[in-house]
């Protein structure tokens, strides 16, 4: 059966056009489409409804020593109101999820995993944390909610003024909404530089949904749906679960993967931690015995689609194959400040040979096309408040 | 679905194309419906002038942020033109769908090809019954 998050009755009667993912009923998109949706979250901002993410509380007395055995990230080095990126990994360092982890209290975790990994990841956990580590699902209580771009800071100081709202990244705090403790992180998922989650009890989840909605309209602040979820994160080179993060992919594969990796000296044992270490050994002097490919980005330099599983080849074999893809829109930018005019272009993420670099020219065969492409370092570059396309030679 | 347009004058096929007879002529879409379904395009690969068509073969590919839909040729015959505007601008499929965004115009088409379509009150029916 799919579940339905609190805002279900809002979506249908605001023009969302319902699908099933990860076994949540979701808006893919709104009446306006996807594109538009897209170019407002980069312009002004973008309301998310992210219910369909698992949310599991984790607590106790050694709740911090027992995350750090099983997640590749050291959540020691957190402290309440912060919050990281970590990998959970395998023996063999290759990913069962990525996700989100938000220390609360002293001994008070929540981690935030990826909705269509949501019962895989809490079995796992149930068999590697020790029984006195108390976990408790609250995906189905706690809603999920993200307001994203460059409005959507002003819009939290209007819903909540006066109140501390997280200002660096990774920061969380917590505020108040109908009297109920409401929290909010300084993350997100589209590459927006001002972005934040918000997690609310069902109850009062419809209300605030409303508020942001209605007072973010006059900031040009729209309702998104999982489509252009899909194309921000993929502009911004974010991997997903299951395109670019696969089980049977070393985890270090992914650039992003680094950043949720701790393999400092000093740390004790960890799940994956002997097969991580040679995958950043490898990373860092080219070897390829274990980490054989990196998914980089690529960009076609014709008018064409590009899609996942689109094979790639370069200096005339074959190198790898596309993760995701999908021609995506963008504000042409005059100086720090976008435009009325948009532009479009295909972008992909790729899993490719490590021996192919950035600037490589490569030939996508999408469907009965040989489409030619580039690999590019990024798309953006952060300029003020906005996200800046780089310009491609 | 109350609100998708089905113009009374032109003829369907079930794979949600429409057809419009200009002299010896016929102009070929995408219906209201299969634009909805998509959602944004973003990208349209036509047929080259002169290529040949066989009724419920494959005729282009129109691509939407969401998916990749092929589409069929409703009638036999050879491409006497293709909408070039779609190149730069493949929105049209969605803002004009009956009109700017058509896609290819057929000829030396069978005529008794024809009676394969449907009229608007069938296609109609088509949708309604899912």
């Amino acid at each position: 059966m799919t579940r339905k998050t609190p805002l279900f009755d809002w979506h249908q009667t605001n023009g969302g056009k319902m699908i099933d993912y990860a076994g949540w009923r979701l808006p893919i998109n709104y009446s306006s489409g996807i594109i538009a949706e897209h170019l407002a979250c980069r312009k002004f901002g973008a309301l998310f409804d992210i219910s369909h993410m698992g949310r599991f509380l984790i607590r106790g007395w050694y709740a911090a020593s027992a995350l750090s055995r099983a997640l590749t990230n050291d959540p020691t080095r957190l402290q309440p109101g912060k919050c990281h990126y970590t990998l959970i990994a395998d023996e063999a360092g290759f990913p069962l999820d990525d996700a989100f982890l938000y220390q609360l209290h002293v001994n008070e975790y929540l981690l935030v995993v990826n909705g269509a990994n949501r019962e895989k990841i809490w079995s796992w956990l149930q068999d590697s944390l020790p029984a006195f580590v108390q976990m408790q699902d609250l995906t189905e209580q706690l809603a999920m909610l993200s307001l994203q771009g460059p409005c959507s800071e002003r819009l939290l100081q209007e819903v909540w003024p006066g109140e501390q709202l997280p200002v660096r990244r990774n920061a969380l705090t917590s505020v108040f909404w109908e009297g109920a403790e409401v929290l909010v992180s300084a993350t997100g998922y589209t590459g927006e530089p001002l972005g934040f989650e918000i997690f609310v009890p069902n109850e009062q989840c419809p209300s605030l949904w409303q508020e942001l909605a209605s007072t973010g309209r006059e900031m040009g602040i729209v309702p998104v749906g999982l489509g252009a979820r899909d194309t921000l994160r993929l502009e911004a080179g974010y991997p997903l679960y299951g395109h670019e993060y696969q089980a049977d992919r070393p985890a270090l594969a992914v650039p992003q993967a680094a950043w949720g990796v701790s393999l400092q000296r000093g740390r004790p044992d960890f799940v994956g931690r002997r097969a991580l270490t040679e995958q950043m050994k490898e990373l860092k002097n080219g070897a390829r015995e274990h980490l054989p490919k990196r998914v980089m980005m690529v960009v076609a330099l014709t008018p064409a689609m590009i899609r996942g599983g689109a094979k790639v080849r370069a200096a005339g074999r074959e190198v790898g194959e596309l993760t995701s893809g999908n021609i995506i829109p963008a504000w042409r930018f005059k100086g720090s400040k976008p435009t009325d005019e948009t532009y479009k272009r295909a972008v992909g993420l790729a899993y490719l040979d490590r021996e192919v670099s950035v600037g490589q020219r490569i030939e996508i065969a999408y469907r009965k096309r040989r489409i030619e492409g580039i690999v590019v370092s990024s798309l953006m570059e952060n300029a003020g408040g906005y996200l800046v396309p780089r310009q491609l030679n | 679905m109350s609100d998708t347009k089905i113009p009374g004058d032109l003829k369907y096929s079930p794979e949600h194309e429409w057809v419009r007879l200009e002299g010896d002529v016929a102009v070929i879409g995408l219906t209201d419906y299969a634009q909805d379904q998509l959602g944004d395009v973003t990208f349209v690969e036509l047929p080259e002038p002169g290529d040949e068509m066989s009724q419920m073969g494959e005729m282009c590919v129109v691509e939407s942020v969401k998916v990749a839909a092929d589409v069929y040729s409703p009638l036999s015959g050879v491409i006497d033109d293709v909408n070039s505007d779609l190149e730069d601008q493949p929105e049209l499929i969605n803002s004009d769908c009956y009109g700017q965004g058509w896609l290819v115009k057929i000829k030396d088409f069978p005529a008794a090809e024809l009676d394969n379509l449907l009229d608007a009150t069938a296609y109609e029916n088509l949708l309604a019954g899912g």
